[in-house]
């Protein structure tokens, strides 16, 4: 039987995920990237080859994708995360037009059809301010973990206002409001409010459709997605599976394609 | 909290409800032309043909004031202004994209001509194409070439800016449908002329120790030389508020209580923390003087028995060498030589804040360079922030204080 | 050696070319920046005026006492590099009324190198009125006046006359190179031909022509050429750096064409060269496409008619962080174009050394959407 793989080599974490010829995902499996990517997509294939049961000769192909999607040192083609997300996207929930993914690296804004082929997207800037990384520098400096502050944030009534677009500035602010005795919850919310309204930034511009899916690591935040849904209106998150997974669930797809396309293109090859 | 303010002058409150009533009646007139206010004399010469004139310049520090400059920024940069343009024209387009109507003084009604002058900022004059395309209405351009290293402009700049002026009035009359008199023209130039003289009597005023104004009146009173150049109304103001200071220098009133350092300012004061100057203040420190405040073409006095040559020559002297007719591309390195040396002696100076402003490179550009002159040359204290404008988001009051602080201890030891 | 080789050649250490070229000729070297400033009259003066833009691969340390971060980086590379000595052959600089940073700091140039010669020209930005182009060919002809006081020259109606025909030419050329990227399988890629316009804004005109005949014919001669599955297009200020191109055609996309101050806003003009040279120049160099010269909705036009002459696939606006009139223009540029030329638009920032990583993102996700 002929499986496929998409491997996402993410800053944060390496994602893979396994598929079967009908394009039903027969196993994922998540480790962190570390800084070796090569390495680390080595053993994220091997470990959901091994979870399912898989031989590496059942593997037809596999497609890469993420900041390392060049060396990852598989046999593989390479798409952007930006084309996958948009196809894994379509893959979990058909009625999506728009996808916000929130990542540690950087959030992207992706505009995509009734196929899940890229329409139009935009990223952040440079700045880490509208990325993950946002709250997991003042979580470290709040010595707080994020599950933990993403539960503060939806508890608070009160939302204080953080008005600095720089993380650096963000966090003295928050220190010297917290030195001030103003509520961690309310300072917290606003932090999440804050992210929220970056990304609402990338998505105003692009004049997005619904259904909003929002995924990547942002997606496990419901202090986050809470702020986004204030800003965007109703959004849905991937269901029954990890939010990180959806770009290598596209890659996975695409890999499913390519081998199609291949078979299509030699008629006579085939039975 | 902060126990220690600045005086305010009497004629600054009477300049706010002035400014208000200004913001009121733009509602009710018409034809009503959007304009850049600083040193363009298409504002001067609309007047006369009875076009109103609201300036989205000022209106964005307005906006600042009432800390709404976050939030038109955000929704700026959502659609497509970047970041790293001038936040003004941010918070122009933020207010103009804004979905609520909930603006600060009712907002601005949307305009029938858009004026600009390019002596200022080369980006206002994209800034007012970019509001043509938005409105689709007309722009009324006058450019004025920048001259460099000269102390006088040449000839054909001059006969140049005249005739480009002449064309700007022709289009003008035809919006207003109005004629220009002869006696009109002379008598806006001798208001603008007149307003001069009053706003370098106010400059010269604060020379006293102790200083009768502090910066932010200064930058308040700013407002009518620029926007209300050439009307008999600014000049009235002008000299209600050199009355006042003159009274204060008589009774030895200074802007803040106990004076003990004078300091400098360059750049333009972050208009949502315009209470700065008061965190100084409770140090003993007042600002006399800052380079914003020469940013207006009247530190000169230009002859107004030629009403069209006085206002092409006040269209091409603008900015720091304001007083001999060179125009604002000199920046802050044709300072450096023997006005700064006169502006430190003669305004008593004993220190310097020098920001640097994303936002204006204009009046950043030179900035490090100054520091570094007056640290080294002069042997004054200087403290360089990083502070916008008017992007009140890039701003850290944490990070801000700290360098205050820093500041404060070597002034106090100096 | 090929053409195209000895381009590839001169544009990998251009810096060392200039060495070389000034010792070889022992002409005075004026660096220039933007091309609104007309060369023709500087070469008309004996002197070899090159395009100033920053070497490659250098992080800026010096400039950081002067210029502060949030202006132009390729500004801030080049005079970082003038503090560090990278241009010993160059005696001053002309500097227009253009880039923000350019027109402010032309007097801090001056009151840190007095001994260079600085000059600057004003432009009637979009008040192409006939007083503005009277004004601006006066400006010219102070420049030249200013020329020749401080080089001891003199600027002769022939040299002029000469000097606007080499430029003529070239200019000609460099647009002949252009339109054979008009084909289905452009015998030049976008780096090779940046590598082309980086090389002709620093050598000898008169010796560029003659490579770039050479060129053409090396072009035109037929050979297999693949054909590209993706034709871009690139917009932004000064593209001065290959691996931007490098990282644009990684993806599999060819760049065919381009309206950058480095490529076709330099060459896309002509001059007259009939009796009353400074108002031919005036009347040229006044309407190069560049933000501060014309306006955003001539640019369009601009734009849009040169990506339908290329068979141009997506637009890539390159913009550089600090460059305000870009970024002024940009909003409407990419509505408009999106939306009434049905041209598929994306963004970039860019900065001098930055990372190509998240560009090649952007880029490979923008060339995937393009595929049909």
């Amino acid at each position: 039987m002929a499986l496929f793989a998409g491997v996402d080599s993410g800053s944060t974490s390496t994602k893979a995920v396994l598929l079967d010829e009908g394009g039903i995902i027969i196993g994922t499996h998540l480790v962190p990237s570390g800084n070796n990517f090569r390495k680390s997509a080595e053993v994220v294939l091997h470990t959901v080859m091994d979870k399912t049961h898989s031989k590496r000769d059942d593997l037809a192909a596999i497609v890469t994708t993420g900041y390392g999607r060049f060396i990852s040192g598989l046999n593989s083609k390479a798409m952007s995360e930006i084309t996958c997300c948009g196809r894994g996207a379509h893959y979990l929930h058909s009625a999506v037009r728009t996808v916000i993914d929130i990542g540690g690296q950087d959030s992207k804004a992706i505009k995509i059809d009734g196929t899940g082929k890229v329409v139009q997207f935009s990223l952040n800037d440079k700045c880490a301010a509208g990325t993950g990384r946002f709250l997991e520098r003042i979580a470290v400096s709040l010595e707080l973990d994020l599950e933990r502050m993403a539960g503060l944030s939806v508890q608070s009534q009160q939302k204080l206002p953080i008005s600095s677009t720089c993380v650096v500035f963000a966090e003295t602010e928050v220190i010297s409001r917290i030195s001030n005795g103003e509520a961690i919850e309310g300072i917290i919310k606003g932090l999440h409010s804050a992210l929220a309204s970056r990304i609402h930034i990338l998505a105003v511009g692009l004049n997005i459709e619904k259904d909003i899916l929002v995924c990547g690591g942002g997606a496990k935040n419901a202090g986050l997605v809470k702020e986004i849904e204030e800003l965007l209106g109703e959004v849905v998150l991937p269901s029954g599976i990890d939010p990180r997974f959806v770009p290598s669930i596209g890659a996975a797809l695409i890999a499913r394609d390519s081998q199609r396309e291949q078979v299509e293109s030699k008629p006579g090859e085939s039975q | 909290m902060l126990t220690v303010k600045t005086k305010r002058l009497e004629s600054a409150r009477t300049l706010s409800a002035a400014i208000r009533k200004i913001y009121q009646e733009v509602w009710t007139s018409r034809p009503l032309a959007w304009s850049v206010n600083s040193s363009n004399p298409l504002n001067d010469i609309s007047r006369i043909l009875g076009i109103h004139v609201a300036y989205p310049e000022n209106y964005a520090c307005v906006c600042t004031a009432q800390h709404l400059s976050g939030k038109y920024c955000t929704i700026a940069e959502a659609h497509n202004y970047k970041p790293e343009l001038c936040s003004y024209i941010r918070n122009n387009f933020g207010y103009l994209l804004a979905k609520d109507g909930n603006h600060p003084m009712g907002g601005i009604p949307e305009p029938d001509v858009l004026l600009s002058v390019s002596n200022g900022c080369l980006n206002f004059i994209k800034w007012f194409d970019a509001l043509r395309l938005y409105f689709d209405k007309p722009l009324v351009l006058l450019n004025t070439p920048h001259r460099l290293f000269e102390y006088d402009v040449p000839g054909y700049y001059l006969e140049y800016v005249i005739k480009e002026l002449e064309i700007c009035i022709d289009k003008l009359e035809k919006i207003s449908g109005n004629k220009l008199t002869g006696r009109k023209m002379r008598e806006a130039a001798y208001y603008s002329r007149e307003q001069g003289k009053y706003w370098r009597k106010l400059l010269e005023l604060n020379k006293t120790v102790p200083a009768p104004m502090n910066l932010s009146d200064l930058a308040n009173l700013i407002f009518i030389p620029t926007s209300l150049s050439g009307t008999a109304f600014g000049l009235d103001l002008l000299k209600e508020a050199a009355a006042e200071v003159q009274q204060r220098v008589r009774n030895k009133v200074g802007a803040i209580p106990e004076e003990r350092h004078r300091l400098v300012m360059f750049n333009i004061p972050p208009w949502y923390r315009l209470d700065f100057v008061n965190r100084f203040a409770e140090r003993g420190c007042v600002f006399p003087f800052g380079d914003y405040l020469r940013y207006v073409w009247c530190t000169q006095d230009i002859d107004d028995s030629d009403p069209m040559e006085h206002f092409a020559r006040k269209a091409l002297s603008f900015g720091h060498n304001g007083g001999y007719g060179a125009t604002i591309a000199e920046t802050l390195y044709s300072c450096m030589g023997d006005r700064l040396a006169k502006d430190i002696k003669d305004f008593k100076i004993d220190g310097a804040v020098i920001a640097i402003n994303k936002s204006c490179k204009i009046m950043s550009t030179g900035g490090l360079d100054i520091a570094r002159l007056i640290r080294e040359k002069f042997r004054l204290p200087v403290l360089v922030i990083d502070v916008d404008q008017a992007d009140e988001r890039t701003y850290s009051d944490a990070e801000i204080k700290q360098r205050y602080d820093a500041f404060f201890e070597t002034i106090g030891e100096a | 050696m090929t053409a195209i080789k000895k381009i590839s050649q001169i544009a990998g250490d251009i810096r060392a070319y200039l060495i070389n070229a000034h010792q070889k000729s022992g002409k005075k070297f004026l660096g220039v920046m933007h091309p609104v400033v007309p060369q023709e009259l500087l070469y008309a003066a004996g002197l070899h005026p090159f395009r100033l833009f920053p070497f490659a691969g250098e992080p800026i340390t010096a400039a950081r006492a002067h210029l502060h971060v949030d202006t132009s980086s390729i500004f801030r590379a080049i005079w970082d590099q003038v503090l560090k000595g990278h241009y010993p052959f160059m005696e001053g600089v002309v500097l227009p009324e253009s880039c923000e940073t350019v027109t402010y700091f032309a007097r801090g140039w001056m009151y840190h190198r007095p001994d260079d010669f600085v000059a600057t020209i004003a432009g009637v930005r979009f008040s192409k009125t006939p007083n503005g182009l009277n004004f601006f060919s006066k400006e010219l002809e102070s420049l030249a006046g200013t020329v020749e006081k401080f080089f001891g020259t003199t600027i002769s109606a022939d040299s002029l006359s000469h000097a606007i025909g080499v430029y003529n030419k070239n200019r000609e050329l460099i647009r002949a190179v252009y339109d054979l990227r008009k084909s289905e399988s452009p015998p030049i890629s976008g780096v090779d031909a940046l590598k082309t316009v980086m090389v002709s804004h620093v050598m000898d005109k008169e010796e560029n022509n003659q490579l770039l005949e050479t060129l053409l014919k090396e072009l035109k001669s037929p050979g297999e050429r693949p054909k590209p599955k993706t034709r871009l297009m690139v917009s932004g200020p000064c593209i001065t750096d290959i691996r931007l191109l490098e990282t644009l055609e990684a993806s599999g996309a060819i760049v065919v064409t381009d309206d950058t101050n480095m490529g076709s806003r330099s060459f896309s003009h002509t001059v007259d060269n009939g009796h009353n040279q400074f108002m031919a120049l005036a009347k040229a160099y006044e309407m190069v496409p560049c933000p501060f010269s014309i306006s955003a909705e001539n640019r369009l036009a601009y734009i849009i008619k040169m990506a339908a002459e290329y068979r141009v696939d997506g637009l890539v606006f390159a913009i550089e962080k600090a460059c305000e009139s870009e970024k002024m223009d940009f909003p409407y540029l990419e509505k408009e174009i999106r939306t009434k030329a049905r041209l598929p638009v994306t963004f970039i920032e860019t900065e001098y050394l930055c990372d190509m990583a998240p560009i090649r993102t952007r880029i490979d996700a923008f060339v995937e959407s393009l595929m049909k």
